[in-house]
């Protein structure tokens, strides 16, 4: 792969201060993302998403949202349990299902005021991916603040489902045939769940009983 | 609007139970109704409303209160302002 080495250039911290670093690791974290993007486009279905494999299996869950509906928080409750891919962007190749992984560090908000610092996945206590992870299921979560628990589970039909994960793609239009390629991913792994909650640890028994079902 | 139509730009289609789902450039995503996808189809070669106005009507009857004609004219303009058909050039 080649990557333009104008776009990896690291923007260095202003100053010495705790705060410059914390800003300086976070673009540099979005960075990455956006490279390996862009290095993908035309090659992999990218879904705004995390994912977490199981850890004999390699069978993967994959949960497409926007930011700032639980991804990260998410990713966290399983990644302890289940192999961590990534809580930004997955990466699959179209004719195999198999997920790139991309364990990234998390931006996880930390003390009264809520900043959020890139954190390694090791210092969370992550388990480290399956060496071959592939989707077994597709997910989508949709945040409903207020929405009382258990969280609802909806299968979506195809047309529903691709019009549903267009908006979470990257590069799709790079793809030859990107609405088939959707639409063959889920023929794979079965149709699409939204899971509608209000906190993420509802989902984590749906999620291990996804598990179950994809032994 | 008058004259022949064609399909447009899309970047791929999908169908399933006589609804489609088209992506247009360069990345906005249009679902269309039975209808609309039959007169999609339809236009993979230059068609015409007098063309579309009695095949539509065959397959889905004829609309309530108002002439075919008129009814598919109007579905034909969305599909041209979204992007899914296009004036065809004159030969």
């Amino acid at each position: 792969m080649e990557i333009d080495p104008a776009l990896l250039a690291v923007h260095a911290p202003l100053d010495d201060s705790p705060e410059e670093f914390r800003c300086a690791l976070q673009r540099l974290s979005q960075d990455v993302t956006h490279c390996l993007i862009t290095a993908q486009a035309g090659r992999l279905l990218m879904f705004h998403a995390a994912a977490v494999s199981h850890p004999q299996t390699g069978a993967s869950m994959v949960f497409v949202a926007p930011s700032g509906t639980g991804k990260t928080t998410l990713t966290r409750l399983l990644g302890r349990t289940h192999g961590y891919l990534t809580d930004e962007t997955v990466g699959i190749e179209p004719a195999t299902g198999r997920i790139h992984p991309y364990p990234k560090p998390l931006s996880v908000a930390y003390g009264e005021n809520g900043r959020k610092f890139e954190t390694s996945p090791d210092d969370l206590g992550l388990v480290a991916a399956h060496p071959v992870p592939a989707v077994a299921r597709i997910v989508l979560l949709r945040r409903e603040y207020g929405a009382p628990a258990p969280a609802s589970v909806e299968e979506l039909d195809v047309l529903d489902a691709v019009a549903a994960l267009i908006p979470e793609t990257s590069a799709l239009n790079r793809l030859p045939r990107p609405l088939q390629s959707v639409a063959e991913l889920l023929t794979r792994t079965g149709p699409l769940v939204r899971l509608s909650y209000h906190e993420a640890g509802e989902l984590v028994p749906l999620v291990f009983r996804m598990f179950e079902d994809a032994a | 609007m008058n004259g022949r139509f064609v399909r447009g730009d899309a970047l791929d289609a999908l169908e399933s139970d006589g609804e489609a789902l088209l992506l247009l450039p360069p990345d906005r995503v249009v679902r269309l109704s039975p209808i609309a996808t039959m007169i999609f189809n339809s236009a993979s070669s230059a068609v015409s409303l007098e063309d579309l106005a009695p095949v539509v009507e065959e397959r889905f009857g004829p609309p309530a209160g108002r002439a075919i004609a008129e009814a598919v004219s109007e579905i034909v303009d969305g599909l041209v302002a979204v992007g899914a058909l296009e004036l065809a050039p004159d030969v």
